[in-house]
């Protein structure tokens, strides 16, 4: 088991650089001129001389790669003389249009973004396992049916619409959440908690809806199993059947895809952030991509891929745990 | 007639067979892989029925397919019809195809769902006109009112009727038979094979009938070939094979059987074999058998017996100690 | 009689799956349940473990003299796993996959015999050495996947008997294995049930089955009874067409009557749908007698069993014109 954890750790490390090579190359080398855009629209031309230098971009392509990824590591000096700047360890590059190295902007918006993401998948879990359940349980009801069409019309209604209804009907008129207004849970807990509540909901309801209907069906194919049979002619209480034998195996499929989600999640929610104004890695992605500025996309999308390779051998990981025949493979 | 195909030496010289097998061997997953055909030899002579039995993952199904070339050995030779068939690349294959045809065992299963009968027995180079599809549906016990079904319209026993009809089509010399009727009901799979039957005897085709159920294939085949892990272990006629078996594995077999009379099931003498059939992943050394044959002595764990001419007939088996 | 079961009727939404059976069953006594694909041979077991979900089930189950059908699905679900057990055809997909074999053959006998786990377990080990595992102590800590095939069914076996029922039902429990490996099972059968005068119900397709352990047969057509007799007199003298059928059809080890290229008596036609049954005796269709000589009553009135054969009473046969004494009727 460690022995295939460490294996999985070291193929995670490699994916990841070939992730980082392909982005660097689509960032650095398409554009005609890189330096012009990092720096921004309003740049005199001298700027984006100075731009250029410290991106190095007169050096040969690997050269400029291997600064890139060994800036990762050990920090580097963009350009030389006075006006060099200093990029400390780890160093995703600088963003001239914030003048803020990439990863000072990434570590300042991250814990919006993991709040977001571990507050609603807490709530989406919670919801959508339930509701999917009871509804594979009662299959064929009323329940089950009207409980199905519910979450149909809630999965497919755009988050920000979503987002407009619940800020408009408990916001507005009902005034029984506050407009959402980030606290950090270090400060205050309650206000953090509170502040959120409304990202959260309007995020999982997207989720449970879709964890729903993934957790009702693979709870009716599950209990269809010979194994189950096997459980009910033990004797065991149908409580038994469902929770130990039946609910383990249904649970497998959504392991791997709330690892996805929960991974995709983590690098930001952007429509999300955006409509409620939460000053996340998703937004920052957003202002990042609308000012064109390039370091900062660069940033976020290696943080994308990391948090997604990470969820992936999360995922693999607890399948070792939950499923002997991997652990074995 | 069974005289006439059993007995002398020299039977294998009377007809050349249209069918040689030697030495056939398929290891998958590279050298140190899975040996799950290890070294085969037999011949199939023309108008003739072979059985091949042997419990689950013994090789046989990989035995049939590398006779159709559907599979290519990685080792021995196929020779159909006095040509080398071993390693014809797709292109020269085609011909061959016609000649040897193959009817698998998931008679439902081995149908395309959304093509009718009739685009199914016509097969893909449209051998047939709906004539031709009907009068072979005919032949099978089906009929024209069939022709435009689909397969899941059909019961068991009537989708192996439709799998033996499309083997038909190219008017094939041999057919390889894989399990055709394990997967049918005992009431069906006595029309199947008195079908199979009828039509060697019309068409003269030959068969290798693959098999685990040794009552089948004793019914339907003159000739027939035991394996074990990979190998064959007993081959002869059908009377010295059924009636004095000569390897171990052939007789625990027969007598694992159980006979549909009560009266003989209380005397006759059974031989319950130990453990499980080995993995061919990790083949015992010497006889493959030894770890479950009671007659194993030292040399049966060091040394391969090989496979040699035992008491009458042709009869062969690879055993030290054949009884 | 442990078991007595009559006019036993279970129907689905879409049809009758059985109608109308009745047996009984001693201890220490096997009977053999045969009949093709779709007669009804599980449908009828399920509903003597009251494993029953969706089916209406109705007539009379009594075992040990108590009444089963209608009882309260608590009492029933004591019963199962405790007195009366079952193990199915597929050994591997009749074990949860998840759990070891060890805390497989535990868990029933920890609910009904209410001990703790570490007696269940040294019972578990105790029953996999019962059923021949070598080395069990090591093997109750392994799963499922790691067993053949053979060896499952004698983990099924294990955790079957556990609780020492006074029933068995074994639903095809050999028709997914090796000819050897069966006949090494339903030596393991007949043993057990020797020790512990277990009382058997092995349903089969397979008349050698039959013949090696049934002390009675019943042959099912249908979804109903088309014979039922001591096991020596259905072989001996069958009277039903469609037992006399399935006989000469049966192909043989060591008969030599029919050699190469010899025609099998084969039965004409296929197995009867459930959704739209013959009218009156549901064999008549494929039926040899009434072929040669219609009557009426074949088409119109399905026959109820009646004693007829040299067993007398035990002798049962649904068919209009048994022919007893060399004359019909
Ligand atoms: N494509 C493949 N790759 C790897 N191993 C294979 C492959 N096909 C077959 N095998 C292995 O080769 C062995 C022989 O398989 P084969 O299907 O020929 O057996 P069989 O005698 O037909 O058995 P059965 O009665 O179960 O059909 C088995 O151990 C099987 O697992
Ligand atoms: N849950 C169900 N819902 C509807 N019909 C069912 C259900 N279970 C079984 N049946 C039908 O009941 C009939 C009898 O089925 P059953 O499983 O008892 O057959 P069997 O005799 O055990 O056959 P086999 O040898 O294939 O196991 C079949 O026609 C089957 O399709
Ligand atoms: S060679 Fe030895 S081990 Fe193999 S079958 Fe013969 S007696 Fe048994
Ligand atoms: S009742 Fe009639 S149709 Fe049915 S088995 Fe008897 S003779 Fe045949
Ligand atoms: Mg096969
Ligand atoms: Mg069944």
């Amino acid at each position: 088991m460690t022995l295939y954890a460490l294996r999985r750790l070291a193929a995670v490390a490699g994916v990841l650089l070939v992730i980082c090579a392909v982005t660097f190359a689509i960032f650095y080398l398409l554009p005609s001129d890189p330096a012009a855009h990092a720096c921004g629209k309003t740049c005199t031309p001298e700027q984006v001389t100075l731009v250029r230098e410290q991106m190095g971009l007169d050096r040969p392509v690997h050269e400029q790669f291997g600064g890139y990824v060994a800036g990762i590591f050990a920090g580097r000096t963009l350009g030389t003389g006075p006006a060099a700047l200093e990029c400390s360890v780890p160093c995703f590059g600088y963003s001239y249009q914030n003048a803020l190295p990439v990863w000072d902007l990434l570590t300042d918006r991250l814990p919006v973004s993991v709040s977001l993401a571990v507050g609603s998948a807490v709530l989406w879990l919670a919801g959508g396992l339930a509701v999917g359940l009871v509804a594979a349980l009662r299959r064929g009801t009323v329940l089950d049916r009207s409980l199905m069409a519910a979450t149909l019309a809630s999965a497919s209604v755009p988050v920000y619409f979503t987002a407009m209804m619940l800020l408009l009907v408990l916001v507005q008129q009902l005034e029984w959440l506050p407009y959402p207004d980030y606290r950090p849970i270090t400060e205050d807990p309650a206000a953090w908690a509170g502040n959120l509540l409304l990202p959260w909901m309007t995020l999982a309801s997207l989720y449970a809806a879709m964890y729903a209907r993934l957790t009702r069906a693979s709870m009716i194919e599950t209990m269809a199993e010979p194994y189950i049979r096997t459980a009910r002619a033990k004797g065991l209480h149908e409580r038994t059947v469902v929770t130990k034998h039946g609910l383990r195996s249904a649970l497998t499929p959504i392991v791997t895809i709330f690892g996805m989600d929960l991974g995709g999640l983590l690098a930001g929610a952007v429509i999300t952030e955006h409509v409620f104004g939460l000053p996340g890695v998703g937004q920052l992605t957003y202002d990042a991509i609308f000012k064109a500025d390039q370091p900062v996309v660069l940033g976020v999308t290696l943080l994308a891929a990391f948090f997604i390779t990470l969820a992936n051998l999360g995922v693999d990981l607890v399948y070792a745990l939950i499923d002997p025949r991997v652990r074995y493979a | 007639m069974t005289e006439q195909l059993l007995t002398g030496p020299d039977t294998a010289n009377r007809t050349t067979p249209l069918l040689a097998v030697r030495d056939l061997r398929m290891t998958f997953g590279g050298r140190t892989g899975v040996k799950a055909v290890d070294g085969v030899t037999f011949d199939v002579r023309p108008g003739e029925t072979l059985g091949l039995v042997g419990e689950s993952g013994c090789g046989k199904t990989t035995t049939g397919r590398m006779i159709v070339r559907l599979l290519e050995p990685t080792g021995g030779t196929v020779t159909f019809d006095g040509r080398d068939i071993t390693h014809l690349g797709p292109r020269a294959l085609r011909p061959l195809r016609r000649d040897i045809q193959m009817i698998f065992q998931d008679p439902s299963a081995s149908l395309n769902p959304r093509q009718t009968v009739e685009r199914i027995v016509s097969g893909p180079l449209r051998l047939l006109d709906r004539r031709g599809v009907i009068e072979l549906l005919e032949r099978v016990g089906l009929g024209a009112e069939h022709a435009d079904r689909y397969p899941h319209e059909f019961s068991g026993g009537q989708a192996q009727r439709i799998g033996i009809a499309r083997a038909l089509a190219s008017r094939p010399k041999l057919i390889v038979c894989d399990e055709p009727v394990s997967a049918l009901d005992v009431s069906i799979q006595a029309q199947i094979v008195n079908l199979l039957v009828d039509l060697q005897r019309e068409l003269g085709l030959a068969y290798l009938f693959i098999a685990h159920d040794l009552s089948v294939v004793r019914h339907m085949c003159a000739r027939v070939a035991v394996m074990y892990l990979g190998r064959v272990v007993e081959i002869g006629s059908r009377e010295s094979v059924y009636t004095a078996p000569a390897h171990p594995y052939t007789r625990a077999l027969l007598s694992a059987v159980p006979v549909p009379d009560p009266e003989v099931e209380l005397t006759r003498e059974r031989i319950v074999l130990l453990g499980d059939p080995p993995s061919p992943a990790a083949p015992p050394p010497g006889c493959s058998f030894h770890p479950r044959c009671a007659l194993a002595r030292d040399i049966c764990r060091t040394e391969a017996p090989p496979l040699e001419i035992h008491g009458p007939g042709e009869r062969k088996v690879a055993c030290h100690f054949p009884g | 009689m442990i078991l007595q079961v009559r006019d036993l009727r279970v129907s689905f939404p879409a049809g009758t799956a059985v109608d109308g059976i009745s047996f009984g069953l001693e201890r220490g006594r096997t009977l053999g349940v045969v009949g093709e694909s779709g007669s009804g041979k599980s449908v009828s077991s399920l509903a003597i473990m009251g494993l029953h979900r969706e089916a209406a089930v109705s007539g009379s189950i009594v075992f040990d003299g108590e009444e089963l059908v209608g009882a309260p699905a608590s009492r029933v679900r004591e019963l199962r796993g405790r007195r009366m057990a079952m193990i199915f055809q597929d050994p591997l997909s009749s074990l949860h996959p998840f759990y070891t074999v060890g805390e497989q053959i535990a868990e029933a006998y920890r609910l009904h015999l209410r001990t703790s786990r570490r007696v269940a377990r040294e019972r578990a080990v105790e029953m996999l050495a019962e059923v021949g595992i070598p080395e069990p102590r090591r093997r109750a800590d392994e799963y499922p996947h790691h067993f053949s095939g053979g060896m499952r069914q004698r983990v099924m076996i294990a955790m079957a008997l556990s609780c020492e029922p006074d029933l068995l039902i074994a639903d095809e429990p050999t028709t997914a294995l090796d000819v050897t490996v069966q006949a090494q099972i339903l030596e393991l059968i007949r043993k057990i049930q020797e020790d512990r005068a277990v009382a058997v119900m092995m349903i089969t397709h397979d008349l050698g089955v039959v013949a090696r352990v049934a002390d009675e047969v019943l042959v099912m057509y249908g979804g109903r009874t088309a014979e039922h007799a001591p096991a020596r007199e259905i072989f001996r003298s069958p009277r039903h067409p469609y037992t006399r059928g399935l006989l000469a059809s049966v192909l043989r080890l060591t008969a030599g009557e029919e050699e190469d290229g010899g025609r099998l008596p084969a039965i004409p036609g296929n197995p009867p749908s459930l959704l739209a049954p013959p009218s009156g005796c549901r064999f008549h269709p494929r039926c040899a007698r009434y072929a040669a000589a219609p009557d009426d009553a074949c088409v119109t009135e399905a026959p109820e069993p009646r004693p007829a054969g040299p067993g007398g009473a035990t002798h049962r046969t649904a068919c209009h014109l048994i022919d007893i004494s060399g004359g019909r009727r």
